[in-house]
């Protein structure tokens, strides 16, 4: 038995090598996948474009926009003379964000009647917008709290920032906040699916449309090691598309593995199996190539990067898409991967996450194999 | 012993098809080389060979679908290596496939290339009868042309080929996996287009279907090594049928 | 005029063959409404209802208030009342929430006597981003608390309005469906178009039909405009549908001019055009077809600026995006959904367009004529 198997490993293997298509997902696309986020799927919001319309022209707004200016955070770009000015300017995607300081602004700060700044934001993206609004918050809050001390008359600042209550804030896991950390790992989930069942699923049915399936089934091979002899390699290579990219994003933008890796590799292989028996069951669907690449497309590698809380959080969708996040495996390996590499969590946090990948595989198997028996007799 | 080749005639108007030392080179395999022969107007002239002998890619290049890598091709006196535009309104071709659109149905299929070769709606459409009664697919006219047998789906083809009257008929391997009684139905056909006038080039590897044509080339490995009638070429090697005359000619060679 | 009729024929045929290939059709009709869901419904980075844990040491009066505050923004949702560090660590490293506030146990006391007091909140970082935009707003939730404390205390003496006015433009509540929804139109005019035209042209390829064709006096010029103009036709109507959906169902209004919309949708078709018929030159069966054209799209989209900002690119990167037609149409789309640009802003997408257009689609015809001969 494991000689067939063999035999129908190596062939499939010399398949893939000689395969444009295979090699391109299995050794291509990790590569660039890899170099564009690092380049490219960055969001991390730097060098916010700011504008400036100042109505005051004292010292202490003068002080407001340097504080800006300073900041690291903005880079100014404009001034304008007023606000329509500065609307217009946002019109021609000049600036995100512009501080408009009204005339008496010094004066209301020693007491004087209420002047507030005003921030004028481009919305379109809404969150570089949420960005911008709070930095600038951030800064422009400082000023406003001196004065709120001033006016309570009495120095009772034990603090820096001198009000009754203040807040710290700490981020875990990611100190030096790289959106790299949060990607890379979701990244490999990605790439795993589409070389596990995109590919599985179109090789299959390609064996299919060719009859060369057929010339296999009369073969002494039984069904059971074809699927298995077809289907091992794609996994294997998978594996070592993971690992290549876990190594690149440790190497080049430092992501920590902080946990076991011998956890993340069982729970990897899990992932796999679950993603192989999505490839099978796909196969058993379609009898033409062109449509069961579209199908696994839309099917795997599409829910693996929306659906799968990778980028966009599952818990902001409705109910519906909350749903279907749930049959996609990729949102439960996403977490093990950062759990794993980023908050070191050990085997134990995942136990449910990794039942339940392996009940799927095992469901999706039986689906297989009951669309499949009816064919052979 | 390779044929002498035909001595080069000045262009003239009985002289449908000419071809000059046609050679083509695929990288380093010489696929055609140097290929000369002529074909009469109104003559049914036969290329014959084996598969691989080069047949497809004289008859290609005759039709200004491949470039010569050397020699010449005139159809009707226009140098189809050059400019083989002139030639098209002319000529109808059948390739090996029957290419066909297999999701357009018989008639949509006849009604597409009538078009194409610019023939009016009511010229079409009196046209499009003629051929479907003439080629006997009345049953099939609305049948989705993947799904009707191949013996129907040749004579489609050919009912394609012959939409626009065309005086020149190039056919690549028309009767590939054709039964027996269809291939008999389809060379009357083509004998009586012949008779009408039409020149036509057929390619082969039947050798029973030789004695069809008026004139025949035989093919091997690329180079032409015999044309002639098919009675002339009997009695040059003393065969009884086209297959002896085809081993005559490969025992020869290999003296 | 004959070329007319020769190119009406094309089209007819094109019709025909797209109304009976019922895969094609499941494609044309599946894949429009699945980019719609996604795009308007998944594709969000908004932070919202981030599951916060309650680390209260204190439970008075004035705690609870706090932890009110910050039940009533949106950012956060109060998920549990944790019990301890231990607790904290745990919920946080399983990721059953996403943020802490932790109030120690001298906070009313503090605040009775007019000391100053500090709370702790503890933001998981995986998503940076996010986190970011959380710490912000946690700020902010405990600033205006401050501030409300101060108020009080100086009961009776008016306290100017410290905070900043904000005025958002466009997008007033910051939602990113205003942002997402208008790239439907472009993710779905980019697909089709360029599958549709990679697909057909290399079917006739397979089938042989494509050199059939070349032995008829059709022109190549004729050839290739009757197999695109069918596709650009069923552009338009797709245009029309993507537009109608993001106006109605997920209202998101257009504020700019549907001409003009309409003008650059247009022009970016000869690249897709260009594309797909580049594909057909290259690819020997409709299934490489599709997963060249896929490819390219599937990087194309990602450097577009659809999904990252391309202002959050390397300079190298930004640089690359300048000859990606999806990030100039996607652009003009955007502006025109939110701000009802006119076409004086859009300089740079029109030059964009118009040069790589005609290029694309150059260079993919003089490699298909050279094909077909």
């Amino acid at each position: 038995m494991f000689g067939r198997i063999g035999a129908v490993m190596g062939k499939e293997l010399r398949h893939i090598l000689r395969d444009p298509r295979s090699l391109t997902i299995i050794v291509l696309m990790p590569v660039i996948m890899t170099f564009l986020y690092g380049h490219a799927m960055n969001l991390d919001i730097t060098d916010i474009p700011l504008g400036i319309v100042d109505h005051d022209h004292t010292s202490r707004s003068r002080q407001l926009c340097d504080s800006f200016t300073g900041s690291g955070q903005f880079v100014l770009v404009a001034r304008y003379p007023d606000a329509h000015a500065a609307e217009e300017g946002m019109l021609r995607r000049e600036t995100v964000l512009t501080v408009v300081i009204p005339a008496g602004y010094d004066r209301s700060l020693a007491g004087g009647p209420s002047r507030p700044v005003e921030f004028v934001v481009d919305g379109s993206n809404s969150n570089t917008a949420s960005m911008a609004l709070g930095y600038a918050q951030g800064i422009v809050s400082k000023r406003a709290v001196e004065t709120a001390v001033t006016l309570l008359g009495t120095d009772r600042a034990r603090r820096s920032d001198g009000l009754p209550v203040s807040a710290e804030t700490r981020i875990w896991y990611n100190p030096e906040l790289r959106s790299s950390h949060f990607i890379v790992p979701a990244l490999i989930a990605v790439i795993l699916m589409m070389a596990s069942a995109l590919l599985t699923s179109v090789t299959i049915v390609r064996e299919k449309e060719t009859g060369t399936l057929e010339q296999l089934l009369v073969s002494p091979v039984r069904s059971g090691e074809l699927i298995v002899g077809k289907v091992l390699p794609y996994g294997f290579l998978a594996l070592l598309d993971g690992a290549f990219i876990l190594l690149s994003g440790a190497l080049v933008f430092g992501v920590p593995m902080r946990g076991s890796v011998v956890v993340l590799l069982v729970y990897t292989t899990f992932y796999i199996m679950a993603a192989l028996a999505i490839g099978l069951f796909i196969s058993t669907l379609f009898s033409e190539q062109r449509v069961a690449t579209f199908g696994a497309l839309v099917v795997t590698v599409l829910p693996a990067f929306m659906l799968s809380d990778f980028i966009f959080p599952v818990r902001s969708m409705p109910v519906v898409l909350q749903l279907v996040s749930r049959i996609v495996p990729a949102t439960y390996y996403i977490p093990i991967v950062r759990g794993v590499l980023l908050k070191g969590s050990g085997a134990a946090l995942f136990y449910t996450n990794g039942a339940l990948m392996l009940g799927f595989m095992l469901v999706l198997l039986a689906a297989s194999v009951l669309r499949f028996k009816p064919r052979l007799e | 012993m390779i044929a002498p080749a035909c001595p080069s005639a000045p262009p003239d108007d009985e002289t449908a098809i000419r071809a000059e030392g046609l050679t083509r080179r695929f990288g380093r395999f010489t696929a055609v080389d140097e290929v000369s022969f002529t074909v009469a107007r109104g003559e049914v002239f036969g290329l014959l060979g084996a598969n691989g002998a080069g047949k497809t890619t004289t008859i290609r290049m005759l039709t200004g679908l491949l470039k010569p890598s050397g020699g010449e091709a005139w159809v009707v006196n226009v140098p189809v290596h050059d400019h083989p535009e002139e030639v098209k309104p002319r000529l109808g071709y059948m390739s090996q496939k029957f290419s066909l659109y297999e999701d357009l149905s018989v008639r949509e299929n006849l009604t597409f290339f009538g078009g194409v070769y610019g023939l009016k709606n009511r010229e079409l459409a009196t046209r499009r009868r003629e051929l479907i009664a003439l080629f006997d697919l009345e049953e099939m006219s609305e049948r989705i042309t993947g799904s009707i047998p191949v013996g129907h789906r040749q004579r489609l083809a050919l009912a394609c080929a012959l939409i626009h009257r065309p005086p020149l008929l190039f056919l690549d391997e028309p009767t590939g996996g054709i039964d027996p009684v269809a291939r008999r139905r389809f060379w009357r056909v083509i004998a009586e287009l012949s008779r009408e006038g039409t020149t036509v080039l057929v390619t082969t590897h039947y050798m029973d279907e030789a004695e069809y044509c008026h004139r025949l080339g035989i093919m091997r490995a690329g180079r032409l090594v015999a044309t002639g009638a098919p009675s002339e070429l009997r009695a040059r090697h003393g065969a009884a049928s086209m297959e002896e005359v085809f081993m005559a000619i490969a025992a020869g060679e290999q003296e | 005029m004959r070329s007319l009729r020769v190119i009406s024929h094309l089209f007819r045929k094109e019709l025909i063959q797209v109304r009976r290939d019922h895969q094609l059709r499941g494609m044309i009709l599946g894949m429009p409404i699945v980019m719609t869901l996604l795009l308007g419904y998944a594709i969000t980075r908004d932070v919202r209802d981030l599951p916060l844990g309650v680390l209260d040491y204190d439970s008075s009066v004035e705690s609870r208030h706090l932890v009110e505050s910050f039940r009533h923004n949106e950012t956060f949702a109060v998920e549990c009342n944790l019990n301890g560090p231990e607790d904290l660590r745990a919920s946080l490293d399983a990721g059953t929430i996403a943020a802490a506030l932790v109030i120690p146990a001298r906070f009313s006391t503090d605040l009775a006597r007019g000391s100053a007091s500090e709370v702790q909140i503890i933001l998981d970082g995986v998503d940076s981003n996010a986190s970011l935009i959380a710490a912000a707003h946690a700020r902010g939730i405990v600033q205006s608390f401050a501030l409300a404390q101060v108020r009080k205390r100086l009961a009776g003496r008016d306290l100017p309005d410290l905070l900043p006015r904000v005025q958002v433009l466009y997008n007033p509540e910051l939602v990113s469906r205003i942002y997402m929804v208008p790239g439907v139109v472009v993710v779905l005019l980019t697909m089709l178009t360029s599958l549709m035209t990679g697909l057909g042209l290399v079917r006739e390829r397979e089938s042989g039909t494509l050199e059939q064709l070349s032995v008829t006096p059709i022109r190549t010029v004729e050839l290739i405009l009757g197999k695109v103009l069918p596709f650009v036709g069923i552009a338009f109507f797709v245009l029309t549908f993507a537009i109608g959906i993001c106006i109605v169902w997920f209202r998101v209004p257009l504020h700019g001019s549907i001409p003009l919309l309409v003008l650059f949708a247009f022009i970016f078709l000869f690249n897709t055009l260009g594309l797909g018929i580049l594909v057909s030159t290259i690819a020997r069966n409709q299934q490489q077809a599709l997963f060249m054209i896929w490819f390219v799209l599937i990087f194309g989209i990602i450097m577009s600026g659809l999904f990252f900002p391309i202002e959050n690119m390397t300079e190298e990167m930004q640089l690359l995006t300048l000859l990606n037609p999806i990030r100039y149409f996607l652009t003009v789309v955007r502006e025109l959904f939110l701000k009802g640009s006119g076409m004086a802003t859009f300089g740079t997408e029109l030059t964009g367009l118009l040069t790589l257009g005609p290029l694309a689609l150059m260079f993919a015809g003089l490699r298909f004529s050279k094909r077909v001969k």
